[in-house]
């Protein structure tokens, strides 16, 4: 706030600097020229496919066929009256889960770690590792840690644990094993993202709890939550649209078989194994409904206060 | 699978009308419930979520995989890793469908239907001229051990014992593979796609509820259902 009113009357200046005369009616060009190239590249990329997307929901199109028929609501009547259809998303409640439950990990993470200890570099290094990797490869690595005899069944004997689990191959732990994956993967991600929050709270606040005696409890609820509850909300709607729209590490790694198909799976096989572009499209069209509807209940729910306007 | 068990070429077009194709004794209902009988008794892999192509095929050389139900394309490959796994390659060898008619064994071969020259292309001559060379010079089908599209060409050396054992090689009927894959997408089905077997497989070893019966009943509701609507 104090920035923004120290910076605004340097702002509306430029008039009375003698500058080199310019046609003032030209003015209002230049920002636009700055922003015509990353304006272009996300109206190609984002916003021209989207529509196509949205068009070919309201078509029988099998994905290659030049000519396609307008079928109206056909596609979207079709997916709402097949509850099989729906049905995955129940998937997605062990990945909802698992974002809690790695946003609490995270920001436990982050806090300590933003004390001062002795190799914190070495920890945020280690925490943040993963979420580096590309996917494809967290998922192979993880199919040898959970196969029969393999690695976390190995590691699970040094504590004198000699079970037999099928990781992967149990229909009532499969999403359980791909949930943790997905935690270990994006944990480094949350992390850093609350870790930079803590950090820009001032120190004088720190340094003047600690003189009034306060515990590190009570820091932790009283001045760190508070000062990055818009990251934490933040995290949390990432986590929700991100538990709805799984698929890398599944995909990789079950093909998406008996238990662990999630709604983009389903979407994906629509599209390009029994080729109903227009159902999968209108599919998708449905998550980008639900993801943003979702968002904006939380948003309503949980009204982001800013910190400077208290 | 289609045509082997029953020795019949029209078998893949008799599903573009057929409102019940995993009748008892028919291609899918034998060919499937063999796979359900191998894994429900266990003569698989104990896990089949994490299993590996490329140690599976070292595993069939040294014998820890008696047989895998393969197309002839994976021959080469099986070779190659025997070899690597120190066996002879020869070791590696194709196996008919087990089922007899009329005392015969049957294997179904597939056609290269997909070489042919557009009618709009604008380098037709060179165009044949490359089909040519592909069918008889560059050595592909020697190559892959596949059989030759080339009249009269020799069986490849694999499918010698085939010649031996009397095995009949039937060429499947591809009339009505069009609308048979119409059906096939319509009624998400997939016949040559792993979902529905990978569903059999955990049915069969019980990470799925239901039976053989049950699993069938349900595609076939979802294929008849798919013809009646005319694909």
């Amino acid at each position: 706030m104090a920035l923004t009113r120290l910076s605004s009357p340097s702002a509306s200046p430029p008039r009375s600097v003698p500058a080199a005369p310019t046609r003032p009616g030209r003015r209002w060009i230049t920002p636009w020229l700055f922003l015509a190239v990353p304006l272009i590249m996300l109206v190609t990329f984002t916003y021209v496919p989207v529509a196509n997307m949205i068009s070919y929901s309201f078509t029988d199109w099998d994905g290659v066929s030049p000519d396609k028929d307008f079928v109206g609501l056909g596609n979207y009547a079709q997916l709402f009256t097949r509850p099989e259809l729906f049905q995955v998303f129940s998937v997605s409640l062990f990945y909802l889960v698992a974002s809690f439950a790695q946003i609490a990990l995270a920001l436990y993470f982050a806090t300590v770690l933003s004390f001062r200890l002795r190799l914190r570099n070495l920890f945020k290094g280690v925490l943040f590792f993963p979420y580096l990797l590309n996917g494809v490869a967290v998922a192979f690595v993880f199919l040898y840690v959970f196969q029969p005899g393999g690695t976390l069944d190995g590691l699970l004997r040094l504590f004198g644990v000699d079970a037999k689990i099928f990781w992967l191959g149990d229909p009532d732990l499969v999403n359980v094993s791909l949930a943790g994956v997905s935690i270990w993967r994006f944990l480094g991600l949350n992390f850093v993202l609350f870790l930079g929050a803590i950090q820009s709270v001032p120190a004088e606040i720190h340094e003047a709890a600690e003189l009034d005696g306060a515990s590190r409890t009570q820091v932790f609820r009283h001045i760190i939550v508070p000062s990055i509850r818009p990251i934490i909300s933040l995290s949390v709607i990432l986590g929700v649209s991100g538990a709805l729209s799984v698929f890398e590490i599944p995909y990789v790694m079950t093909g998406g078989s008996g238990e662990s198909r999630t709604f983009v799976i389903q979407t994906i096989k629509l599209a390009f194994q029994f080729n109903k572009m227009g159902l999968a499209s209108a599919s998708a069209v449905v998550l980008l409904v639900a993801i943003l509807l979702i968002t904006w209940v939380q948003r309503r729910l949980i009204p982001e206060e800013r910190p400077e306007t208290r | 699978m289609l045509g082997s068990p029953s020795c019949d070429a029209k078998a893949g077009d008799a599903l573009a009308t057929s409102t019940d194709p995993w009748a008892t004794g028919g291609d899918l209902n034998v060919g499937d419930s063999l796979l359900f009988d191998i894994v429900n008794k266990k003569l698989s892999e104990e896990d089949p979520t994490t299993t590996n192509w490329e140690d599976s095929k070292g595993q069939l050389a040294t014998g820890k995989i008696a047989g895998m139900w393969l197309g002839s394309w994976a021959i080469v490959q099986m070779r190659d890793a025997a070899e690597k796994a120190g066996k002879d390659p020869s070791v590696i060898g194709y196996m008919p469908f087990p089922a007899q008619v009329n005392g015969k064994f049957c294997s179904m071969v597939t056609p290269d239907y997909l070489y042919s020259v557009n009618v709009h292309s604008k380098n037709k001559a060179a165009a044949h001229a490359w089909l040519r060379w592909m069918l008889d010079e560059s050595g592909f089908a020697d190559a892959n051990q596949a059989i030759s599209s080339v009249r009269g060409a020799p069986l490849p050396t694999a499918l010698k014992p085939f010649g031996d054992a009397g095995v009949q090689l039937v060429e499947l009927s591809q009339v009505k593979a069009g609308q048979v894959n119409a059906i096939d997408n319509a009624s998400e089905v997939g016949l040559n796609k792993p979902d529905y077997r990978q569903r059999l497989i955990d049915v069969a070893r019980g990470a799925a509820p239901g039976d053989a019966k049950s699993v069938f009943a349900e595609l076939t509701t979802r294929w008849a259902d798919a013809v009646k609507m005319g694909g």
